[in-house]
């Protein structure tokens, strides 16, 4: 088990959220749309932006400001 | 017919939950519908007619929550805050997309505690059967305590049940009878401040209660929107607002994370209520059981379930293939535009002479006539030639949004925009002005950050619309000859063109004039859906007709303004031993003895020059021909005779208006032959001093590029004022365009003659 930033998952790997921090207006936004720690993101595809799935939804982002510590599964 | 009313109710969901379908189910009237996030741009307004009631339908833009991030959202919270007159909703109608549940209970919940009379309706519910899932909509409606129903709007399922309850609502409503739902997934604490505030006052209820105590009802609304306005920070901290953040803040709760967090504790709580152990399976709360071992990546994404859609996804968006794909739909697109070019050409040709026959033959000579052959026939006709390639750039267009694949293009050119300032999101409205500006520039309201949208609805009008199709289409038709893909690929340059030019000003703008990073980006990817076929027909159909409509108004009135300019003075007696010999020819074509055939030929050749030279010194004696000569030494460098400049001139209020222009400027010459053919008359131009063609390829590309860059339509600066509040924004707008092009169509011109 590992703590990354979201944005160093390989793709197709599954990984638990720990924390959302940071302070640009996407960090509001990404716990909206159900960023919370303890749900699963799984990585779609790596880069910049990301493709990230939650939930069923893909969503892309290149949040700046916001910083999400996940914790990989196993 | 007057009918007694019904309610007024206001649709309300995330982006492409299907809200506008069904708005368009229950309105019948039409708007767009898409399938990428934030095509209502602004409310939308139609009646619905059921139960013999008159039913007021507003279609607020998609949003995820009622913190708004983006201007379109913002009209959504403040329709909701009753802060917008007209909209104030007696009833909302949440719109849920079933197979995204949690995200959607999220707003649903922030809609609940308005305590407004609300029915749920459930889309999407097929989807959640083809992941073998199901959603009970009485479960879900006992655990929200508001009705639910499910719809499948394109099947006509829900939709009476839906009236229904709307019907069930009004009645409980007049007779005084509906009650608030206690909606509190806050904490204690919040409630409890709330309760410290005297909301007699009206203060947030819109109208002040005089006299009578308001009801509890009245009462909870108006508690309702008080704890909106104090969670969304957005929103400035007067009165009892400030008093209660305070009083929260020192209480310990952080209201950045309070609200989405305490929300999201009462969807998941509901998810379990209504789903049970199937939790997991319906929020995709939990690892599914392959996710175990990190280190096996690959087996978690099968196990996690991609698939063959997520697959599919996975090329799409893949930076060499989904570049490559992205291209090739380009292509096909401008593909297609050309091969309905040639037989709706001919189609169109075909009905216009046969109008100008029918013309000549049931009306005496005289200005009338001309006007209506020359002036509408001669200088419409030319213009709707171009309707089914604009109907097919529309319904391409059209299909990308429905299909989903608008969202992965934006993906791709995030990558694209990031690095000169902007992000994905710019992409949507800069492809939507593809089509037409005017859309492209409202739907900018999708962009988070002021600034961003500002420059992105400045070079919005540099994407090459479909009125600069009929120009392009013209040049390229007239001087290249060649196959069809070689034209494509001119017509796909000259859209590239302003898409550079485009990225060129963004980088330039961003690095010198507003030294600021590149936004964020963040953006929902919705499945991939089989596209609504008819809503993409339709739509693509009303905004040709509008085209139409514009070639049969404003297009017609400023070609017959030019058709006057171009006629009048009507001053024959400059042209008396012209016509004496004009005549003295005919007369010999009909004389006795015969004459013979190489005699015919010499008067035929003599009849052509002296028509020639009266038509040309007409025109050149005419109030246009008289501007001309004024313009010719401004337009000199980019290639240009007087008459393209003074047709490019017409051109500013509306740039399809050149094609009807060059129509009547050029076919005069040969009023005899094919007068139809404007092609052939554009070619037959020649210089009156060297005897050499005027269009040659250089000028062409330089008209190109002219009215690629030039700023040409006065509806867009109109709109471009209209969202920005400003007239400094539609004269920059303006200007910088202005120059770009002459400056762009110079360099064209010079570097073309050295080079062809």
């Amino acid at each position: 088990m590992s703590f990354l930033n979201l944005a160093q998952l390989p793709a197709g790997a599954a990984a638990e959220i720990v924390e959302i921090s940071g302070t640009g207006p996407s960090v509001a936004r990404l716990r909206e749309l159900g960023f919370q720690a303890g749900r699963t993101v799984q990585m779609v595809r790596p880069g910049s932006p990301c493709i990230v799935k939650l939930d069923q939804c893909k969503l892309c982002l290149r949040p700046c400001g916001a910083c999400v510590v996940v914790k990989t599964l196993g | 017919m007057n009918l007694p009313a019904g309610l007024r109710f206001v649709l309300v969901g995330n982006p492409n939950t299907g809200k506008s379908t069904l708005f368009n189910a229950l309105t019948g009237q039409r708007q767009s519908v898409a399938n990428y996030p934030g095509v209502t741009v602004s409310k939308k307004q139609g009646t619905a007619i059921w139960g013999g009631r008159s039913w007021e339908v507003v279609d607020l833009p998609g949003s995820y929550s009622l913190v708004p991030r983006s201007p379109d959202e913002s009209v959504t919270r403040d329709a909701l805050l009753g802060q917008i007159a007209g909209v104030e909703s007696e009833v909302v109608v949440c719109v849920i997309d079933a197979s995204n549940l949690r995200r959607n209970l999220y707003l649903l919940s922030q809609v609940l505690e308005l305590q407004v009379p609300t029915v749920v309706a459930v889309t999407k519910v097929d989807l959640l059967a083809q992941r073998g899932e199901r959603l009970d909509p009485g479960a879900l409606s006992r655990a929200v305590g508001v009705p639910v129903v499910t719809l499948n709007v394109p099947l006509g399922q829900g939709v009476d049940a839906l009236q229904a309850h709307l019907e069930t609502l009004r009645q409980a409503i007049s007779a005084g009878q509906w009650r608030a739902v206690g909606h509190r997934p806050l904490p204690p604490e919040v409630y409890a401040a709330l309760a410290q505030v005297d909301l007699s006052s009206g203060a947030f209820d819109g109208v002040p209660v005089e006299g009578s105590e308001p009801s509890a009802e009245r009462r909870a609304r108006a508690a309702g929107r008080l704890l909106r306005r104090v969670l969304d920070t957005s929103l400035p901290a007067e009165g009892e607002v400030s008093g209660l953040r305070q009083s929260l803040q020192q209480q310990g709760l952080d209201l950045g994370a309070l609200e989405t967090d305490s929300r999201y504790g009462w969807v998941d709580a509901t998810i379990r209520a209504i789903g049970g152990g199937s939790i997991a399976v319906v929020g995709g709360g939990a690892p599914a059981d392959g996710a175990s071992a990190a280190g096996v990546a690959p087996a978690v994404a099968r196990s996690a379930g991609l698939s063959w859609m997520d697959r599919v996804d996975g090329y799409l968006t893949h930076g060499v293939f989904g570049g490559l794909f992205f291209l090739a739909i380009m292509f096909a697109l401008f593909y297609a535009v050309f091969q309905v070019a040639e037989p709706a050409g001919a189609w169109v040709d075909a009905g216009l002479s046969w109008m100008d026959g029918t013309l000549e033959s049931v009306m005496d000579p005289g200005v009338f006539r001309d006007l209506l052959s020359e002036g509408v026939i001669g200088g419409v006709g030319n213009f709707v030639v171009f309707l089914p390639q604009i109907f097919v750039l529309f319904l391409f267009i059209g299909l990308l949004e429905s299909t989903g694949y608008m969202a992965r293009a934006a993906f791709l050119m995030d990558r694209v925009f990031s690095p000169l300032g902007l992000s994905g999101k710019s992409f949507v409205p800069l492809l939507s002005s593809f089509a037409c500006a005017i859309p492209g520039i409202m739907a900018t309201r999708i962009i988070e950050r002021p600034r961003d949208r500002l420059l992105t609805i400045m070079i919005a009008p540099l994407m090459s619309c479909s009125a600069r199709l009929p120009v392009y289409s013209l040049m390229i038709s007239t001087l290249f000859p060649g196959q069809v893909w070689s034209k494509a690929l001119i017509l796909l340059a000259m859209y590239l063109l302003g898409v550079v030019v485009a990225l060129i000003i963004v980088a330039i703008w961003k690095k010198l004039i507003w030294r600021e990073g590149s936004p964020e980006f963040l953006l929902e990817l919705p499945e991939f859906q089989f596209p609504q076929v008819w809503d993409v027909l339709r739509r693509a159909g009303e905004r040709s007709w509008e085209f139409v409509v514009r070639a049969g108004t404003v297009i017609m009135a400023l070609t017959i303004l030019i058709w006057a300019a171009n006629y009048f003075p009507r001053n024959d007696a400059m042209f008396v031993e012209q016509k004496l010999r004009l005549d003295h020819c005919l007369s010999q074509l009909v004389s006795t003895p015969p004459p013979t055939d190489a005699e015919v030929a010499v008067l035929e050749e003599q009849i052509a020059r002296l028509e020639l030279e009266i038509t040309a010194q007409r025109q050149e004696h005419s109030y246009l021909g008289q501007a001309g000569k004024w313009i010719a030494p401004v337009v000199r460098p980019l290639g240009w005779d007087w008459r393209i400049g003074c047709a490019a001139i017409a051109s500013f209020p509306a740039r399809e208006v050149i094609v009807t222009t060059l129509g009547i400027l050029y076919e005069v010459q040969d009023p005899e032959e094919n007068t139809d053919d404007l092609e052939l008359a554009l070619k037959q131009a020649t210089w009156p001093d060297s005897g050499l063609p005027v269009f040659t390829m250089p000028v062409a590309l330089s008209i190109m590029v002219f009215f690629a860059l030039c700023s040409q339509c006065a509806s867009t600066l109109a709109v471009i004022y209209q969202e920005t509040r400003s007239v400094w924004w539609p004269i920059l707008s303006f200007v910088y365009m202005t120059a770009l092009a002459y400056l762009g169509a110079w360099l064209t011109y010079q570097v073309g003659t050295w080079w062809l």
